[in-house]
């Protein structure tokens, strides 16, 4: 399982990531990209044997804020957008340079666009687990709105722990059987959880290495 | 107590659940058993936990491991509860699921006697 989004790494290390099923791990930064601080976490994992990769996630109260994000596209693997209002989901659904809209609640228009550019909804465990009683089960009713998108405009959907020390992750089995209580297919649940994430790092490492000019489109050599 | 026949296929079938706990502190078997039935009942409900039919067989502290019993056709929703237990008496908690299986002989041999090895 790859864990798009987690900041255990900066905080605590490695913590027994393996012990998880968890083989990928991104870095997580929030609203900017520091590359020293990548680098030294990408050396450290030398002799950990978890692959890393870098996440920047920027909170976007506007439109423009979304458009400032889109600078540091290139450096970095994974670009999150924290759409805080309808004109930032709409301005960050609207651009294909954008991987994935976190803690994301979507409308109709923006998950039509959403679909078009191939931007990913997560659903953050994270999100889930800080809240009890009837705040957690009107974000559950949520969640459940954004699957029915979900599947009518075949968006697709990232799964990860959000987690902010070693206690916060989760097994991709565990992961697995929530996105299932949550309405979820079994391999809805295992494509969000296992597959996707996985997929969608390999596809922006091609990008970021040159060969890949666009999806389908390969430099020659 | 008395124990009702039941026709065979009328049975439960169950299914037996180790896991392993990580926490800051040391948790007894007794707060262990009330947190799972706490987070089975927040997310499904007295209805759905009903389903579930759990049970915590044993629980060795020294390993901070343990076997717990369900209802074949609520797992996925006691493995699901299970990932949202995050706090146990004061202390950060998290479950890990160490495997499945039909019968308790061959959860203690394949995951727990591995482990305690």
């Amino acid at each position: 399982m790859y864990d798009l989004h987690n900041s255990v790494i900066l905080k605590e290390g490695f913590p027994d990531f393996e012990s998880f099923g968890i083989s990928g791990a991104g870095v997580l930064f929030r609203n900017s990209f520091k590359k020293e601080h990548y680098e030294t976490a990408k050396e450290a994992a030398k002799n950990s044997g978890l692959d890393i990769f870098s996440v920047l996630e920027v909170n976007a109260d506007k439109s423009g804020d979304v458009k400032i994000a889109l600078k540091n596209r290139e450096f970095v693997d994974i670009l999150m957008i924290n759409a805080k209002s309808p004109r930032a989901m709409r301005a960050a659904t609207e651009s294909s340079l954008v991987d994935v809209i976190s803690h994301a609640f979507i409308d109709q228009s923006s998950a039509a666009l959403a679909s078009n550019n191939s931007v990913a909804l997560e659903i953050n465990l994270a999100d889930i687990l800080e809240l009890t009683g009837i705040k957690r089960s009107l974000l559950f009713s949520k969640i459940k709105f954004n699957l029915l998108l979900a599947r009518k405009y075949k968006l697709d959907i990232v799964m990860t722990t959000g987690a902010s020390s070693k206690y916060g992750l989760r097994q991709p089995r565990q992961m697995m059987a929530l996105a299932e209580v949550l309405g979820m297919s079994n391999a809805e649940a295992k494509r969000a959880v296992m597959e996707f994430p996985k997929e969608l790092v390999e596809k922006n490492r091609r990008k970021h290495s040159g060969v890949t000019v666009k999806e389908g489109i390969t430099k020659n050599g | 107590m008395v124990k009702f026949k039941v026709k065979p296929t009328l049975k439960e079938n169950w299914r037996y659940i180790s896991f392993e706990l990580l926490a800051e502190n040391k948790i007894s078997e007794k707060q262990i058993v009330s947190e799972i039935l706490n987070s089975l009942l927040s997310l499904l409900g007295e209805l759905g936990a009903s389903n579930a039919n759990l049970w915590l067989i044993e629980y060795d502290s020294k390993t901070s491991s343990g076997i717990v019993r369900c209802s074949n056709k609520a797992l996925t929703e006691v493995i699901a509860s299970f990932a949202t237990i995050t706090n146990i008496g004061g202390s950060r908690t998290t479950f890990r699921v160490l495997g499945v299986s039909g019968t308790i002989k061959k959860t203690k041999d394949k995951y727990l006697n591995r482990k305690r090895k």
